[in-house]
């Protein structure tokens, strides 16, 4: 899907494949004219890389990145077709010590300036942001 | 970008294992599976030098915390090395810091 910008919001949306090294590669990319602060920048990819980690467990399901970058801020929205993300306040405790199991939402909240989940007929969505300089 | 890895030895005998690459879940398995045939040798000490892994996610955190807990039950201290930034950030968030040792190593 090709980039579009309409009153200085640009956007960018792809599909949740198999292969998320190419689905960090291309938000990258889009991330690169932002004024971003290069440790945020990570923390923000891994955060959306977390995202479609899950949309990924959902063996089976259609996920897609939504991108946005407006003036003050970028948002990335993870939408689930299957709507199997667990409730709005899950992670907002940090895993036990050693555990094998429910970092994602821990870190795409510690990672990103604001995580809402938004649940609808057409599934769930994860969308993270963060503010720019 | 597939992960690849390589295996050194260290002046003072350590063995190192040094992956190249995203430590994601599709290097999960790859890796786990290069811990299983380093620890195959009993080594006092397994490295991890991180010098080359740019990303990692809960995968990769996962992937670490089980190989530092199979290494411990065969007598192995399985550590981390070359930690950047960001990944230390990621370590301490997620805790991993406090279950496996990251030395610091003199470079030059």
């Amino acid at each position: 899907m090709a980039e579009t910008a309409h009153g200085g919001v640009r956007r960018t949306a792809f599909p949740i494949a198999g292969d998320l090294s190419e689905m960090r590669r291309r938000t990258r990319e889009f991330l690169a004219p932002a004024a971003f602060d290069e440790l945020r920048e990570m923390n923000f990819v891994l955060a959306i890389s977390e995202a479609a980690n899950n949309v990924l467990d959902h063996a089976g399901t259609e996920g897609v990145v939504v991108l946005l970058c407006e003036a003050d801020r970028v948002v990335a929205e993870i939408r689930d077709e299957a709507g199997l993300l667990t409730d709005a306040d899950a992670g907002l405790t940090p895993p036990p010590v050693g555990s094998r199991r429910g970092y994602g939402l821990w870190l795409m909240r510690e990672m990103c300036d604001a995580v809402e989940i938004l649940h609808s007929g057409a599934g769930s969505t994860v969308r993270l942001t963060m503010t720019l300089p | 970008m597939a992960i690849r890895l390589e295996r050194r030895t260290d002046p003072d005998g350590a063995r190192v294992l040094l992956p190249i690459g995203e430590l994601d879940r599709d290097a999960a398995e790859l890796l786990a599976t290069a811990v299983e045939d380093d620890l195959a040798h009993s080594p006092e000490v397994l490295v991890i030098r991180l010098t080359h892994v740019p990303f990692c996610d809960s995968s990769g955190i996962v992937t670490l915390l089980e190989a530092h807990a199979d290494a411990a039950r065969l007598g192995t201290e399985l550590v981390l090395a070359d930690v950047g930034h960001h990944l230390r950030g990621l370590f301490r968030i997620s805790a991993l810091d406090q279950v496996v040792r990251i030395v610091e190593e003199p470079h030059g």
